[in-house]
């Protein structure tokens, strides 16, 4: 199995694990000092904590979300993954996106991510890019372009 | 099959001649037919070549002076991640426009990640990308930033 194959494997074990709360898999698929090059990051803990909130973050906002790898390829210590995010906003509203209340309406959107790969495949860095404007207007914080 | 490499350099290319030379041309040329946008600026535009088109020519007059540099891409034979930071002013049009909001003339320097997907003759066949869109519009002053902090 080469690098890459094995990194990739990490990638889908990581994001299993985050649909099933797997915490322990998590802390054994990132390292402690896991670095998120990602907007927002800023405003969560430091490290695998911040993950690991963003997940329940996520959870808290949409209680049925489900996520689906629509792309996933790799070269030397980098992988590249497409991930798509269902779910409804019936649990807490989406405060970060100026929401009080929940809206209960679905969301269907999309990130990419690059992570950086340790020689043992846990994943030391990870630069990611999330569709928020469709996730903010999907559940009606920001217009749609050309105002539908 | 081509090498990471090869593909790399497809892309480069694409990047440099599309966005910093801004010749659509190269674009016109490089993208096969039957070509299938996932993020095109504007979800009325469809997902067809002419919308892949049409968006790259949107964000080169929204940006008269935008230049992209490639700050990493990552490759297999028929597949190249761009991660890469878009300077420039925002003039003409204006981003936030679909907001309602005129040109602020404010600079701006963002993050995106692109995906493109190539077939056998190198040509461009499929695509995705996101790029910091909300990072954009608090550094234009058009949206608070996370956390209150304007």
């Amino acid at each position: 199995m080469s690098d890459v194959e094995r990194n990739l494997g990490t990638f889908r074990g990581l994001e299993q694990a985050y649909r099933d709360r797997d915490y322990d898999t998590v802390r054994r698929s990132l390292t402690g000092d896991f670095t998120a090059h990602t907007p927002g990051a800023e405003m969560m803990p430091p490290g695998v904590d911040g993950a690991i909130a963003a997940n329940e973050g996520g959870f808290s906002f949409f209680p049925d979300k489900q996520t689906e790898i629509l792309d996933l390829f790799g070269e030397g210590d980098r992988t590249v993954a497409h991930v798509r995010m269902t779910g409804t906003n019936t649990g807490e509203p989406v405060a970060w996106a100026g929401m009080s209340e929940a809206t209960g309406k679905p969301v269907d959107f999309d990130w990419i991510q690059v992570s950086r790969h340790l020689d043992d495949g846990r994943i030391a860095e990870a630069w990611a890019q999330m569709d928020s404007p469709k996730l903010m207007i999907q559940i009606g914080a920001m217009p749609a372009p050309g105002g539908n | 099959m081509r090498t990471p490499e090869e593909t790399k350099e497809i892309s480069r290319t694409f990047i440099d001649e599309v966005f910093n030379k801004r010749n659509l041309k190269h674009a016109e040329e490089t993208l096969a037919e039957g070509f299938v946008e996932h993020n095109p600026l504007s979800p009325d535009m469809g997902n067809d070549r002419a919308a892949a088109l049409a968006t790259m020519q949107a964000i080169l007059d929204l940006s008269p002076d935008m230049t992209v540099q490639v700050d990493e891409l990552i490759a297999t034979g028929d597949r190249v991640a761009i991660r890469a930071t878009y300077s420039g002013t925002d003039s003409a049009g204006g981003w936030g426009a679909p907001m309602g909001a005129p040109a602020t003339g404010k600079p701006f320097s963002v993050e995106g990640i692109d995906v493109a997907i190539l077939d056998d003759e190198g040509k461009l066949t499929e695509h995705y990308g996101i790029f910091d869109v909300p990072g954009m519009l608090v550094q234009l002053g058009l949206m608070p930033a996370p956390g209150g902090q304007a």
